[in-house]
């Protein structure tokens, strides 16, 4: 009956009342919908059910056992944790608002050539260490800051400097750190303003021209507005992940400069697997994802209040 | 209105979704020698009585017909032929091996990851702490019963160094895994060109041992790069045995002393093992990059010609070190250096390759497997030089290894066992042992010693690393940034004292 009352109003064009008539109105999308929910509910629900594990005691020689809140406990308690959770932030933020600030900066540049073959150059060499793997760079910057026989050590001792072990010293860690991000990651950043850079109506550059408005003003009034969506958008986005730091750290990091290089993630690494506590790591990995929530949340809820809309 | 091409595509794509599905859920057979089998067999019993095998003496024990085996560097790489070595082992036995080789680094976590998840194999390759953790939570089989009612052991155990390697392996004196050989251990190499240069014997005491050092940061390489006096894979304490000249009466870390555990860490010895350390660095003795030095990157520096003392193996490792070094200084002269006076070299605690206490069939793996493979004849041959007309050849009855099957302008050195290292009396290795060998492992028996494993403590496997790493913190900041020994000792205890009381007394009252 209801199949035939679905069938009647959809020859009729009008919107079906009901959920079910609306479903076999639309069958067909729905089908083709399935494959990528089931693929979703396999590969990205079921897995959750995992985070059960963070309330477990749950070690290489035994099934898990639940034991409550108390991975939870142990974990508030640990000054290692405290520290990883610190240096996360400091090392994700600082970078993240460096990557955005040199992207934006770099992707103003290069708009402002006007020869399409200087462009395409100067874009390319700063795509180009986006491509390298991570282990390749660190050894590259490793072999660059060597204190025997590196080249940043041989200019300083020509200028008649001392030669620094760089790498093992937390005051010199940290910049490095971030120099080594930005220049990997610089050039793929600015991709995304450079499109959106190029969505601006030259009209408006024009009309500003003839109001007298100089390049710094337009840059200000015309450019920055006009990608300010985008900036928004990366910043969220970037935020969902600002916290899984994880290859850049792990490759650059070592004993001595573990104090201001252990993130979450290395913390995980070594509590879950090299000590095969799964269960604390588990919890470690849960309050993480909570603090990149809690991140995303209170960030869509600033872009709500300065544009008057947010992305989520 | 849908267009019929619309309807085609859904009804494919759920189509598609089905047979995926279903591929995934399906067990995957994967080809013998190298696994990724979805479910151990755990020894599965063999049916078929008529396949060959030398080893088959069977009297109530049932013959596996699977092995899956979990090995680290217990046997070739794939690319070295582990396919070929394990049907040699499948045309010897009537036994399909089927082995997992993770990455080396990562090893021991994907052994963990193996028993935590319950796909857990035959047999596994476990050494050192890792091995007493498994044994004492009952991860492993007890193969002492076995072994003492093996005549093929009892055969190897005749001998007093394969007693003693027995020994090192036990915990609370029972056996958990089979020592793979007798242990090696690390000697310091010296390049004899660079003494003569210097007009220098080899050294014999410390002192002598910093004059040559001191003269060594005077050279440089033939491109002008300043020679590393001595290189090492960090300063770390638990390394020790990197640089033994300098760790002299103390591991740095927890030892057996007068039959009570204590942390070399704290002692006396360890105050002047880091002064020491210290000036010698200050002096530019020490490789400036020694922290963040990896082995590989050592040897690399050491082929490069660029290193006058590395402390590494002995066995094949004396051939490498010396064959690759050549490649760049054909007229380099290299000697393992007899440990200074007062000084002795570490010979490791083997690793062992024990039975998972998961084996359906623990007697039939090890009579099937272990006494094949330590019997002295056809299992320990190619268990020592793999398989014949693949890693090595016979001509005119003289036994000669073949280049590697992933570097052929590198000769293949062992499947698995070191060369002169086997536990085995009654083997007669056909192969020339290289002069280089022989010298290599007299010199670390000339002047050695054995660390005994640490007895099981929860409280060590839950803080060993934190420890190990602070350790390794404390003496980077002694010996690189000039923090007093004293000093870094007593943060050392301020820092770790509670942690270490806790392991000390668990250590002590283990039976």
């Amino acid at each position: 009956m209801q199949n035939t009352a679905a069938t009647k109003e959809i020859k009729t064009g009008v919107r079906p009342h009901t959920l079910a008539a609306r479903i076999y109105k639309y069958r067909y999308f729905y089908l083709i919908m399935l494959p990528a929910i089931a693929l979703l509910i396999i590969f990205k629900y079921i897995p959750m059910a995992g985070v059960s594990l963070a309330f477990t005691k749950y070690t290489a020689f035994a099934p898990p056992k639940f034991i409550g809140w108390d991975n939870f406990k142990e974990l508030i308690g640990d000054a290692s944790f405290l520290s990883a959770l610190k240096n996360t932030l400091i090392l994700s933020l600082v970078n993240l608002f460096l990557g955005m600030l040199f992207s934006i900066g770099f992707a103003l540049l290069i708009n402002e050539i006007h020869r399409k073959l200087v462009k395409s150059v100067f874009q390319t060499i700063l795509y180009i260490p986006h491509f390298i793997s991570w282990v390749v760079t660190a050894s590259i910057f490793y072999l660059i800051l060597s204190p025997s026989g590196g080249v940043i050590n041989q200019l300083i001792v020509g200028l008649g400097g001392k030669s620094t072990y760089f790498m093992i010293s937390e005051k010199w860690w940290t910049p490095i750190f971030y120099l080594i991000n930005l220049w990997k990651g610089v050039g793929w950043g600015m991709i995304i303003y450079i499109a959106a850079l190029s969505g601006i109506s030259d009209e408006l550059y024009e009309a500003a021209s003839i109001d007298g408005a100089g390049r710094m003003k337009q840059m200000w009034y015309i450019t920055l507005p006009g990608i300010l969506n985008t900036i928004l958008v990366v910043l969220i986005l970037h935020l969902a992940s600002v916290l899984n730091i994880f290859q850049s750290v792990f490759v650059l990091q070592n004993d001595l400069v573990l104090n201001v290089s252990e993130v979450i993630e290395t913390y995980i690494y070594r509590v879950g697997l090299l000590q095969s506590d799964y269960g604390y790591s588990t919890a470690v990995g849960l309050f993480k994802s909570i603090i990149s929530m809690l991140l995303i949340l209170v960030t869509n809820n600033a872009c709500k209040k300065i544009k008057g809309e947010g992305i989520l | 209105m849908i267009k019929p091409a619309t309807k085609a595509l859904s009804v494919l794509l759920c189509a598609a979704l089905l047979v995926g599905t279903a591929a995934c859920s399906s067990n995957t057979t994967s080809s013998a020698g190298n696994t990724a089998s979805t479910a151990p067999s755990d020894g599965e019993i063999q049916s078929d009585a008529s396949a060959e095998s030398k080893a088959d003496s069977s009297e109530n024990v049932e013959k596996p017909k699977t092995i899956t085996a979990m090995l680290d560097a217990g046997i070739v790489k794939v690319a070295q032929g582990q396919k070929q070595f394990c049907e040699e082992f499948q045309k010897e036995t009537g036994i399909e091996l089927k082995v997992t080789q993770p990455n080396h680094n990562e090893y021991i976590q994907k052994v963990k990851m193996s028993f935590a998840s319950g796909d857990i194999p035959d047999i596994v390759e476990i050494n050192n702490d890792n091995m007493v953790q498994f044994a004492n939570n009952g991860a492993l089989y007890d193969m002492t019963d076995l072994i003492e009612h093996s005549d093929v052991f009892q055969n190897i155990l005749k001998d007093e160094k394969a007693q003693n390697t027995f020994n090192a392996v036990k915990v609370k004196g029972r056996i958990y895994g089979c020592p793979e050989e007798n242990g090696t251990g690390v000697v310091s190499y010296i390049r004899k060109d660079l003494l003569d240069k210097a007009k220098l014997k080899v050294p014999t005491t410390y002192d002598e041992f910093i004059t040559a050092l001191k003269a060594f940061a005077k050279m440089k390489t033939e491109d002008g790069k300043a020679i590393i006096p001595y290189t090492a894979p960090g300063l770390d304490p638990q390394s020790q045995n990197y640089l033994p000249e300098f760790y002299q009466n103390t591991t740095g870390t927890f030892e057996l002393k007068d039959g009570k555990w204590i942390d070399g860490f704290t002692t006396d010895a360890m105050k002047d093992t880091l002064t020491k350390m210290q000036a010698a660095y200050k002096e530019g003795l020490l490789d400036k990059e020694i922290v963040t030095n990896k082995t590989s990157t050592c040897r690399d520096k050491w082929y490069a010609g660029q290193v006058g003392v590395f402390s590494y193996w002995t066995g094949a490792w004396a051939i490498t070190l010396t064959d690759k070094l050549h490649k760049s200084l054909p007229d380099a002269e290299v000697v393992p250096m007899p440990a200074l006076e007062g000084t002795k070299y570490s010979r490791r605690v083997p690793a062992t390759v024990a039975i998972t206490a998961k084996a359906k069939n623990p007697k039939g793996i090890f009579k099937y497997f272990f006494e094949y493979v330590h019997g002295g004849e056809d299992g320990t041959m190619l268990w020592t030089h793999g398989v014949k007309d693949v890693h090595y050849k016979v001509e005119n009855g003289k036994y000669e290894t073949l280049p590697c099957l992933d570097d052929p302008k590198t000769k293949f050195t062992r499947a698995i066992v070191d060369i002169g290292a086997n536990l085995e009396t009654n083997y007669k290795d056909p192969f020339p042992i290289d002069p280089r060998i022989t010298e290599s492992n007299k010199i670390l028996a000339q002047a050695e010693k054995t660390t005994p494993l640490c007895p099981p403590s929860d409280s060590y496997y839950k803080n060993g690393g934190t420890l190990q790493t602070l350790r390794s913190q404390i003496t980077a900041n002694v010996v690189i940034q000039g923090k007093s020994a004293g000093d870094g000792i007593s943060q050392y205890k301020s820092q770790a004292g509670a942690k270490v009381k806790q392991i000390l007394k668990e250590f002590n009252e283990s039976k």
